[in-house]
This record gives structure tokens, sequence and C-alpha cells, in this order.
């Protein structure tokens, strides 16, 4: 999918199309960075990052044709940088962390996901999906916050479709799980306040 | 999932920079693009997709929040800046066609009535004038320059006679009001340029033509037989509300104007509200006098009106140029008394020195003059106190022949020696250094 609202302009349109990719996406990557590491000032100074490295790689005479997968891109390997450092180990740890087997579920499609997903709370899965292993967190905020495709996510995150698409189907599985705890010990604690 | 994507995105969407976070972060970035810029290798080659940089059209997005403030500048700028800088341009000037052709052409529109539209072109006439004299006085008044100034004021000149002819279709009055106050502008301005250009006749700086054709409008306008139309009472009620305004406009230029000028307007305000006190009283016995005198009124309080609201006329003209003032019957007797006394004086010089006068041509025409100058003084003497105006017309007759004589013949100055036995005076010619009453006669003819 090309960008054409930060394409094609004259004198100056590397400039310009750059700073108006920033006017039409600070906010959204801000948003996605937010959601994925939990650190406002952390996440604006990777929102930062993410523009003056495709800056520089602009300035290295490389052409971005379409921004906006662009900067996701740089953003998400921004944060998965930022987890290193946290010593979050890397995505494989972590995957085996939570005993997720990538890639063992059965194949999945498009109305699988609907389904499941109508089974969820959107609120309620805002507010709980900071508790996601990042790999599943990524994904669903990629998919149902960023609005991108599997295709767009598969090539942002460099896992085939079918990767893309398990991990969406698990992590709303999770986050379903995680609402049905939150809300049976939400009344557990109603019961004993009684 | 469609409800379950859109309510968590509902609830994203309060995830968001802060107006000064995003402004913050973008100075950043923005300071990163300056220290860091495009090498001109790059910056030389095309954006993506092939777009030239040729192309005609370009969106310029302006943040909604700055969209006001930019509207109300740039309303601000053309609204009120450029016209205030315009208002002093003259021809030459980059902003000259706005305050012509814009400006003015709005004021114009702005302009309800007939009447009031032809007072405006009247000012435009003037404001041209004004700027040929500014020109002039630069320097610049070039035949080029003096054509164009000639034709913007046959242009104003043209506008204000066809307002004057329409308004005459529904207001004859107002109608021979506009045309009075027309011809006198002319007249007023014609005498300024006329004022200047006695000064300065050089290239450049010459206003003849201007003038010349002042003079020739002045002309057509007060030949007008129209003004003849306008009714006693229009013409009185007129005359108060433009006496008011002159009374205003004094005010305005308490600090502008020196006090001798105040005091002649002041001066001539108050003559003319006489005058048309006495024209009042007067209204329904003679009425055809009355309205000349009327008409002779509104026509000097036009005059000062105009001395007193464009500071060109007050520069170039004193108030006397203008509108002689009226004379009250004691300052006429006053005035002619001592003029009779300077005559008098001037007359026994003359008789003292005329023999000493050596020319005998010269001598013989000041002999034939000096009882004519008595028969005016003693015409004088008699009507002093009967008919002044009588007295004064002889006594300044006469010293205007007594004047016209000294300036033939450089008299000896007289002196008056009191009488030791009597105490009265005799009156003796100044001497010089070896005990003679010498002059020297001119070679003016008499």
């Amino acid at each position: 999918m090309k960008d054409p609202d930060t394409t094609g302009h004259n004198g100056g349109g590397h400039e310009s199309r750059f700073l108006k990719a920033f006017t039409e996406y600070s906010d959204a990557l801000f948003r996605h960075a937010s959601m994925r590491i939990s650190d406002r000032e952390k996440s604006i100074d990777l929102v930062h990052d993410t523009f003056t490295k495709v800056w520089t790689y602009v300035r290295n005479g490389h052409e971005v044709e379409n921004y906006r997968p662009f900067l996701y891109k740089v953003l998400n390997n921004l944060i998965i940088d930022e987890y290193r450092k946290q010593k979050e180990s890397s995505l494989d740890a972590l995957f085996e962390r939570d005993g997720v087997d990538e890639g063992s579920f059965p194949e999945l499609s498009e109305s699988t996901v609907e389904a499941l997903a109508a089974t969820i709370d959107g609120k309620q899965a805002f507010d709980l999906i900071a508790l996601l292993p990042d790999a599943y967190r990524e994904v669903l905020i990629m998919r149902f916050v960023d609005g991108l495709g599997p295709r767009e996510i598969s090539e942002l995150v460099e896992e085939s479709e079918n990767v893309i698409s398990v991990r969406i189907h698990r992590g709303l599985k999770i986050l379903r799980d995680k609402i049905e705890s939150s809300a049976k010990t939400m009344e557990e604690n109603r019961l004993k306040g009684k | 999932m469609k409800r379950f994507s859109e309510q968590l995105k509902k609830k994203s969407e309060s995830i968001r920079l802060r107006a000064s976070e995003k402004a913050e972060l973008q100075s950043r970035i923005v300071a990163f693009m300056e220290y860091h810029p495009l090498p001109a290798a790059v910056k030389a080659t095309a954006v993506p997709h092939g777009k030239t940089n040729l192309e005609p059209y370009r969106l310029i997005t302006i943040p909604r929040q700055y969209l006001r403030s930019f509207i109300g500048a740039m309303a601000l700028l053309f609204v009120v800046v450029v016209p205030a800088l315009a208002e002093n341009a003259i021809p030459g000037d980059i902003l000259y066609p706005v305050k012509v052709n814009v400006t003015e052409e709005i004021r114009s529109g702005l302009s309800t009535n007939s009447y009031e539209k032809v007072v405006w072109e009247t000012t435009r006439l003037e404001r041209r004038v004004s700027e040929a004299r500014l020109l002039a006085q630069a320097g610049k008044l070039t035949p080029a320059a003096e054509a164009d100034v000639l034709m913007a004021v046959q242009v104003h000149s043209d506008k204000a006679k066809r307002q004057i002819e329409s308004l005459r279709a529904t207001d004859a009055d107002g109608a021979a009001l506009a045309q009075m106050t027309f011809a006198t502008m002319l007249d007023v301005q014609s005498s300024v340029l006329k004022s200047d250009d006695s000064a300065s006749t050089t290239a450049g700086k010459s206003t003849v033509a201007l003038a010349s054709a002042l003079d020739a409008g002045y002309t057509e306008a007060s030949s007008n037989n129209s003004a003849d139309a306008v009714s006693v009472v229009r013409l009185l009620a007129q005359l108060e509300v433009e006496t008011t305004r002159s009374y205003e406009l004094l005010e305005s230029i308490s600090e502008s104007a020196t006090k001798q000028e105040q005091t002649d307007v002041r001066r001539r305000l108050s003559d003319l509200e006489s005058k048309i006190k006495k024209a009042t009283d007067e209204a329904t016995t003679n009425n055809d006098v009355v309205k000349t005198d009327l008409r002779r009124a509104w026509t000097d309080i036009q005059k000062l009106i105009s001395f007193m609201s464009d500071i060109d006329v007050r520069h170039s003209l004193t108030v006397e140029n203008l509108v002689p003032v009226i004379l009250s019957d004691t300052e006429k007797l006053a005035q002619s008394i001592q003029k009779y006394d300077q005559a008098n004086t001037n007359l026994k010089r003359i008789r003292f020195g005329t023999p000493l006068i050596t020319e005998t041509a010269i001598a013989e025409k000041i002999e034939l003059t000096i009882p004519k100058i008595d028969m005016l003084l003693k015409t004088a003497t008699s009507s002093m106190y009967v008919e002044v105006n009588e007295a004064k017309s002889a006594v300044d007759e006469a010293l205007a022949l007594t004047d016209s004589i000294l300036s033939l013949y450089q008299f000896p100055d007289l002196v008056e020696i009191p009488k030791e036995d009597t105490g009265a005076t005799t009156t003796v010619p100044v001497t010089n250094a070896t005990g003679t009453a010498t002059g020297t006669a001119s070679t003016t003819a008499l």
C-alpha cells in the first residue's frame, strides 16, 4: 500500500514529506509505543529516535516510498531493543517463559479470529493488554489499535502471515482468559467482602 | 470483532501526545534535521513516484489553531495596514494604485447620496493637486507626471460634474450648492498652485499647466447659472451646518495652526455670521441681494474650510488672501482716519520736496496731482462721520497717489519742531550732514 499523502513534492520535497509524516503519524506511533512499554517519557523518546533514524536513512540517499509501515518497522525494532536493554530477554525467551509453542496451532482463518474477538470486551481488554507477553501485545496492538493487516504485520515483525495469525489468535485467548480471571477474582473479592 | 476492535481503539485513542509534547518533539526533530541537512546530491533527487518539481499546485497544511490567527493577521494587513500606508503614497509609489483604485473607490462607494459623492470627488481632486505639489516640490513633476495628474484631475472633475447633473434631477438646491463648492475648490487650489509656482518655475517643479487647467475649470463651474437656482432657505440651512463644521475644524487645528491664523479664521467666521444674520433679517425684502450675499458667504466659508482642512492651503496662502476681512463701520472709520493722517503727512513731504526736484517733467506731473490729492482728502474730511464708505474710498485713493509720488523721488523726511512762543509745532525737512535737504528722482514715471 502506498502512502499518497506523503509522496511527491517539489523542491524541498524530502523535508516536506518527512515533516508531513511526522504530523500524521507521530500520535499513532506514540500510542503504539506507549501501549507496548507503558512509559510515557520513554515512548516519546522512542518516537523521536524513530524519526531521527528515518531521517538519517533518507540522508543516506535511500528512498522511503511509504512512510507509515517504515516508521512502524523502525519503532518496533527500537521497542525490541528497549526490551533487551531491560533484560527482558529475547522474544524466544518470552515465548518459552509463557509456554508458547509457536507454530503448533492449527491453521487459522480471519473468521476464527473474529469469532474469538467477538467474545471479548474491548474496554476490559484495553486495561489488561499490558499484562500480555510483548509478542502478543505487539501483534494485537498492531492489528486492533493501529489497524494494520496481517500481511503488514508480518512484514514488520518479519514473520509469516500464518505465524502472525496464530499469534493474534493466541493473544486474544490469553486476553480473554485474563479478563475472565480478573472478573473471577473481583467476584471472589466481592463475596469475601460480604 | 468489530465491536471489540472499536472499543479497544476508542479507548486507546485517549493515549496521544499532548500539544506541548508534540511541539517539543517536533522542534527536536526539526533541529536534528537542521544539524543533519540533506546532502546536495540527495536534495537534487526527485521524490518517489516520479513527481516532478513542476507541479503547479501544492497543498499547504496550516494547523487549525493557527488558521484563525493567520486569517486575522491577513485581514488586518489588507484592510488596515496597507490602506493606511497607501494614504501617503504619491504617484510613482508602489502603493499609489492601492490608494487611488482601491481605498478611494471603496470610500466613494460608501457615499450614500449624490451630494456626498460630489464632495468626495472634489476631495479627490484636491488630493491629486496636493500630490502634484509634492512632486513639484521634489522636482519630480515631469511633463509625463503632470499629464497623468491632469488626466486624473479631469476624471474627478467629470465625475463631480456628472454627479451634480444627477443631483439636479432630484435636488436642484443641493446641486447648486455642490456646484459652488466645486468651483470654490478649483479657485482655492489654483491659487495655491500659483503661489507655489511663483517661487519655482524650473523644470520638474512648475505647475503652470495644472493651475491653468484648474482656472479653466473654475471659470466653467462659476459661470454656470445653476447656482442662482438655490433657495434662500436652503442656503441658510446649509450655511448653518457649514458654520458649525467650521468651528469644529477651528477647534481641531488649535495645535497645528498659529495663533494669528486662528484669530484670523475666527474673525472671518464672525464676519460671516454677521453677514448671514443680516441677510436673514432682510430675507423677505430684497431676495436677490440677500441671495447674492449668502452665495458669497457660502463661497467664503468653503474657502475657510479648505484653509483649515488642507495643510497645503494653509502653508501657501493667508486667510486674507482667501477671504478678505469685512470691516465694521467703526473699524472702517478708525482705519480711514489713520490712512488720512498718513496721506496728509505724505502730502506735506511732497510739498516740501517737490521744489527740490530737478527733473522738470516729474515735477510737473507731481504739481498736477497735488490738487487731486487735496480734493480727495477734503472729500474724506467732509464725509468721514457721515458716509464712512465714501470717506474710506477717498482716503484709499489719496494714500495710493501719495505713495506713488513718493516712489518717484527720494523726498526728505519731515520732523515736527515745537514753536517756543506758542507751543504749536512746525514741520521741517530732515537735513543731511551738510545741512541741505536733498533727494533723488526715480526713473519710474508717475
